[in-house]
């Protein structure tokens, strides 16, 4: 059983430092991929290097299965967790071939050498890397060299598998086929993974759930889909796919008053009225209408009117900025086809099912 | 760059050509200067400030207090020096002859064959000392044409540490097993003087005598005065070294004593000459003269060397005609040297 | 066109350094003696007489054993102090320092000092304790010889490595700690088998040293009675000269050094070590745990007999009125440094000519390197490989055969420069470019072209460019391969010994000149005030640069 459990881990590097992990809780399941996504500075690696082992807490626990993995008291070493990683520059030793990459940690184990053979050949085969096995790194391009990578961490058949931001060094195109391949060979081993990124995209094709992490803390973990739909702060709102926050006061349970008009949402929050909150809305749930063409052109619940400030062309969907009262910037995005000049006035109908109230 | 040794050039060939006029230097049989033409030497070295002065003939500290001794009796004069061993210091000169560069004023080598190579070369000035006819006769005259004159009279001979072992009496019996691991020698491609003592070994005992010695491992270092530091420190208790020094430092209360072997103590004659394109060239021929001094002797005498004049009397009252002594004739030196240092790298490795 | 003229000058400084005393080498090795035409007879006669062949095959042996200790020492060492928590590291790097810029001839002097059998203090300390007959230790050996050169030859395999170690991506070994591998395993299969480009670079630097060494093995083995290559080209240089049998003698020191250098390429071949990194990581140290203190002890051997026992015995020499009475009240006296740096004006003008000579290599080394490597690193000129290669190619070429060269190519007219200053501060100039220029390369690669572009698009000419952008951000850089020139000038001794005159005699000629005869005081004074000063420039340096001077790249 893999089933991995963090609790209220904590790490603070220099003494009187900031915490780079601040009581995070998290529970990744047996056959799980988890990915910890966050910008750069938020913990999450920290996070992944204490998983490791290569750090030891401050506070809280780590357990896999029944064991004790870290704690305050002491640490397993790396070398008996039973746990493969991807680092984020490959880390393939450029003194090794290629099959004497993968074949290190069957080594370390003690395996057979035949069994040697055939396993790293039947993995190599399966990452498409055979045909370059007594290929030296430098020989490699940045693509294959992380295929070894993947090759070297899997061949072990490892309990869990750490990924540390595998594919930002690989160029788009590739990275987007290797995010794929990740979760294909996931599909296959069923082996648990630990995923760090920054790139929600990759988060999302990748993962089972999604862990948000923000200034050492978790902000939120769910599937994609639940941190999509249902953010729980303005920061996960914002950090999967663009979000439109606005800023104001709670002026009922399930309204929020921002500068100038005033937003429902479907939902409500138990918050005091008078808080401050957000309301969040995606660009491509903002209906634009033109103000000639409406009843009513003034604003409303849910509806304001603004300015168009800029507008992108981009061939699927037109992108618009648009000001509003308060001087807050709203994106919308529509159909190519519905055309706005900069500068023309607008109607934005934010449709009450699509607005969420989270905390500031 | 090349200009600037363009300059130095010049200033070297000038000075040589003022050498030309110096007293006491005439085409054919050398005269030794006058007083007056003395006191204008040192006028003329006053002027040149300084005299450059390789030497083998001591060490270092009695070489110090010759330089002393010349500084108190000619104010104003300096004297820059190198000791070093006899082939050290002509390897250097040849070197320094083959590139046409002259920047040495007096060379005092402990191989006479040095000095008919260099006259060969054309390299040496002919002067006379005043006080030539003060030493004694039969090493009055060195060369008849006076391109080199007699500057120390040393002596090879047994030098041991007596609170360890009595002492081998005849150079043969260095060659006995009790001698194993005690020997310490000079190199004959280094000393002039041990260079003396191989040739003189070698043409009385013929090589098999170093053959013979060769099973006892004789410690080999590169100048005769290593030998008295060796049996002074205490790392070896017998060897062929010199009489100065170690008589100096017996006096000082040192462990070491020295032997007159009865198979003869070899005398070597230690020359002094000028160099004919001498930078300093007043200064170079009043620093010569200077050998043939009172005071000069008197630093020897002091330092147990035997005083060139015989007006002044020698530390122990030790004296030529009281010891049983030979010595190699530079003829023999010219070709002696050569084949020794070859046999020896044979026989001793280095 | 300044630039043009500039970089003109510095290739003319080149042929003058590199390319005509290397030419003058090899047709010198051609020449017969009062013969018109050139001849291979002295190779025939170099190698083909036992007598000189015997000596190649202790050089040999002296340099493999040289360069194989100071590895199986240096390499531990650099592990010890870049991978684990051994206390004291950086007072053990300080003591390194010191090994590494004192020259091993004034080692083998307090070694002799130290280790003769008999008069040894060591050697009479045992005797003292244990009754025995003889001390243990005799330095007058090839095996003692070996053991001095390899001392003062560990830092070299301890710089590249420790260097190395910590360039070393941590996640290259965190890789092998999450496979399983222990620490022990994780260090020989990855740690060290990475490190392995600078080991080479280590044994390779220590190899060529030893094989050119000239002090030592003239102290150490002439008792010892065993010849090298260097004491024999010495003797090549005594009456009767044989200048041309050297050079023809020399050749197979500089086919030596380019075999092992087309090996070190060999050997890493395919694996080109490029690694890269992600910055900021943490690096786990090996815990000792209970042999921390062992290793402490351990790692203070080298530092123990390198530094201490030496310069204690250097010191107290120097302090003592005549070292064979040993330290006693009565004995100590600062005579000596009174007479060399007082009354003594062949000390004294030797010491103005150490730092004189040393100042003027050190800056145009340093000029010449700046110049080629911008030229070459920003592709101004073609054949940069070219370029590099002749700023290299000193380091495969041993100083004493360098001498030779220079000898060779400057004691006649039309560029008659032995028995000037310059022929020494040329050499040592040469010597050490190779230093000064990978110094400089490795700098000026680190530093983006486009911050001269950006300038040079103000309107700023190339030079101008290059002295008020390039040059300014280069400062430490600089002052490093200064220093780096400067030091090791200071303690030249193979190079300088065939080069000087009695009016250029430096500070290391005339502590050999005082080695022979026993002039150990006097030999002592003078080291210590060498090191005296080179650990003040040090020092400052530190100060300067913030961080060691032996932090330099391999060359």
């Amino acid at each position: 059983m893999a089933r991995i459990v963090i609790e209220r881990l904590r790490k603070r590097f220099a003494q009187t430092g900031p915490l780079a992990v601040d009581s995070v809780d998290l529970t990744v399941a047996d056959g799980e991929v988890m990915a910890l996504l966050g910008p750069s500075g938020c913990g999450k690696t920290t996070t992944l290097s204490l998983l490791a082992g290569f750090l030891r807490p401050d506070e809280g626990e780590i357990r896999v299965g029944e064991r004790l993995l870290s704690s305050p008291a002491g640490v397993v070493p790396p070398e008996d967790r039973h746990m493969s990683m991807i680092f984020q520059s490959y880390a393939i030793w450029p003194h090794k071939t290629v099959f004497e990459n993968v074949a290190y940690g069957l080594h370390v184990r003690r395996v057979p050498r035949r069994e040697i053979v055939s396993r790293v050949e039947e993995v190599l085969d399966a990452v498409q890397m055979k045909h370059l096995a007594q290929r030296y790194p430098a020989e490699l391009s940045g693509g294959q060299q992380q295929r070894v990578a993947l090759a070297r961490a899997i061949v072990v058949r490892p309990d869990i598998l750490l990924l540390d931001e595998p594919l930002s060094n690989l160029d788009a195109n590739l990275r987007e086929q290797m995010r794929f391949e990740i979760r294909r060979l996931h599909d296959a081993t069923g082996i648990t993974m630990v995923y760090v990124t920054h790139d929600q995209a990759e988060a999302m094709v990748t993962a089972d759930r999604i862990a948000i992490m923000n200034g050492g803390r978790v902000e939120q973990v769910g599937t994609p889909a639940e941190i999509y739909e249902r953010p729980r702060t303005a920061f996960a709102a914002s950090f999967i796919g663009r979000m439109n926050v606005l800023e104001g006061t709670l002026v009922g349970v399930d309204t929020v008053a921002c500068s100038g008009f005033v937003v429902r949402a479907a939902a409500g929050v138990s918050l005091d009225t008078g808080a401050k909150a957000v309301v969040c809305i995606r660009p491509q749930h903002i209906v634009l209408g033109s103000v000639n063409g409406t009843p009513s052109a003034a604003s409303a619940t849910n509806r304001v009117v603004g300015r168009i400030t800029r507008q992108t062309y981009l061939g699927e969907i037109r992108d618009y900025l648009i000001e509003v009262p308060g001087g807050m910037q709203l994106r919308a995005v529509t159909s190519p086809s519905l055309q706005h000049e900069i500068g023309s006035e607008v109607t934005l109908e934010l449709p009450i099912e699509h607005c969420r109230i989270v905390e500031l | 760059m090349p200009q600037a040794s363009r300059g130095r050039f010049l200033t070297i060939a000038g000075g040589a050509v003022a050498g030309l006029a110096i007293p006491g230097i005439v085409d054919g049989a050398p005269q030794a200067p006058s007083e007056s033409e003395v006191a204008k030497l040192y006028a003329g070295a006053k002027k040149e400030g300084l005299v450059s002065w390789s030497v083998a003939h001591y060490p270092q500290e009695t070489a110090e207090k010759v330089r002393d001794a010349f500084k108190a009796k000619y104010p104003g004069v300096d004297v820059e020096f190198v000791r070093q061993t006899a082939q050290v210091i002509y390897q250097r000169l040849s070197q320094d002859l083959k590139a046409n560069v002259h920047q040495l004023d007096v060379f005092c080598s402990t191989d006479e064959a040095h000095y008919v190579e260099l006259k060969k070369l054309n390299a040496l000035a002919q002067f006379v000392p005043v006080d030539r006819n003060m030493i004694p006769t039969q090493f009055r005259i060195l060369d008849p044409d006076g391109y080199y004159q007699l500057g120390t009279l040393a002596l090879v001979l047994v030098n041991y540490n007596p609170s360890k072992l009595q002492p081998a009496k005849r150079w043969q019996q260095l060659s006995d097993p009790r001698f194993k691991g005690q020997i310490t020698f000079g190199h004959p491609a280094f000393s002039g003087y041990v260079g003396n003592w191989v040739v003189a070994m070698n043409d009385k005992y013929g090589w098999d005598y170093f053959r013979s010695i060769a099973p006892n491992q004789p410690k080999i270092n590169r100048s005769i005065y290593d030998t008295v530091t060796d049996i002074i420190g205490g790392e070896r208790t017998i060897g062929a070294g010199p009489d100065s020094l170690s008589l100096e430092k017996k006096a000082a209360g040192n462990r070491i004593d020295v032997y007159y072997p009865d198979d003869d103590t070899i005398l070597v004659t230690a020359p002094i000459a000028v160099m004919r394109e001498a930078p300093h060239p007043n200064a170079a021929r009043l620093f010569e003269n200077f050998f043939y001094s009172r005071e000069y002797s008197q630093v020897l005498a002091k330092t147990y060397n035997f005083p060139l004049r015989a007006d002044v009397p020698s530390a122990n009252g030790a004296s030529l005609d009281k010891i049983r002594w030979t010595r190699v004739k530079v003829d023999r030196l010219l070709t002696g040297i050569p084949e020794v240092v070859a046999k020896w790298r044979e026989t001793f490795g280095v | 066109m300044a630039s043009k003229l500039i970089f003109v000058l510095a290739l003319a400084a080149l042929a003058i350094m590199v390319v005509l005393p290397l030419g003058w080498l090899f047709y010198t090795s051609l020449q017969i003696p009062d013969a018109a035409q050139l001849s291979f007879a002295n190779y025939v006669e170099a190698f083909t007489k036992s007598i000189y062949l015997g000596p190649i095959g202790n050089s040999l042996i002296v340099a493999t054993c040289v360069a194989t200790i100071a590895v199986a020492v240096g390499t531990p060492l650099a592990w010890l102090l870049a991978r684990t928590d051994v206390p004291g590291r950086g007072a053990l790097r300080a003591l390194i320092v010191a090994a590494f810029v004192t020259p091993s001839f004034l080692g083998a002097q307090a070694w002799m000092l130290l280790a003769a059998p008999n008069s040894g203090w060591l050697n009479k300390i045992w005797v003292a304790l244990t009754h025995a007959e003889h001390g243990p230790l005799n330095i007058y050996s090839l095996a003692g010889a070996i053991f001095v050169m390899a001392l003062y030859n560990i830092p070299y395999t301890f710089t590249f490595v420790y260097g190395a170690l910590e360039l070393m991506p941590a996640e290259m070994e965190n890789a092998a700690s999450i496979l399983g591998a222990r620490s022990l395993r994780r260090t020989l299969s990855i740690t060290l088998p990475l490190a392995l480009p600078a080991i080479i670079a280590g044994f390779i630097m220590s190899f060529l040293e030893a094989l050119a060494e000239f002090g030592t093995p003239a102290f150490l083995l002439i008792p010892a009675r065993q010849q090298v290559v260097t004491t024999q080209l010495y003797l090549f240089f005594q009456f009767p000269q044989r200048i041309e049998l050297a050079a023809a003698y020399a050749m197979p020191l500089i086919l030596v050094t380019a075999l092992l250098l087309f090996l070190q390429r060999r050997l890493i071949g395919r694996r080109r070590f490029t690694m890269i990194g992600t910055k900021g990581e943490r690096r786990r140290l090996t815990p000792l745990g209970r042999w921390r203190w062992a290793a402490l002890g351990a790692a203070l051997i080298p530092s123990l007999v390198a530094v201490f026992l030496p310069y204690t015995a250097l010191l107290l020499t120097s302090l003592s009125r005549a070292w064979g009475l040993g330290p006693v009240p009565g004995n100590l006296t600062f005579y000596w440094y009174r007479w060399a740096l007082v009354d003594n004006a062949t000390t004294q003008s030797a010491i103005v000519h150490s730092f004189t000579y040393g100042f003027a290599a050190a800056t145009i080394a340093l000029a010449i390197a700046v110049t080629i490597a911008f030229a070459v690193t920003r592709k101004l000129v073609p054949a940069g490989e070219l370029l590099t290669f002749i700023c290299m190619a000193p380091f495969v070429v041993p100083g004493i055969i360098l001498a030779i060269g220079f000898y060779s190519a400057y004691s006649h007219k039309p560029l008659l420069l032995y028995g000037t200053a310059w022929i020494l501060i040329i050499a040592f100039a040469t010597r050490f470019l190779p230093i000064a220029y990978s110094n400089m390369t490795s700098a000026l690669q680190t530093l983006s072209v486009d911050l001269e572009n950006a300038a040079r698009t103000l309107g700023a000419g190339r030079v101008r460019s290059l002295f008020t952008v390039t040059v300014p951000l280069l400062r430490s850089a600089m002052l490093s391969g200064w220093l780096l020139v400067f030091i090791p000038a200071l303690r030249e001794l193979s190079c300088a010994i065939f080069l000087f005159t009695p009016r250029t005699a430096v500070m290391t000629t005339v502590i050999f000149d005082f080695s022979d005869a026993g002039n150990f005081e006097a030999v002592a004074t003078m080291g210590i005030l060498i090191m005296a000063i080179t650990l003040a420039i040090v020092g400052v340096s530190y100060r300067l640069l913030g961080r060691s001077l032996v932090e330099a790249q391999p060359a």
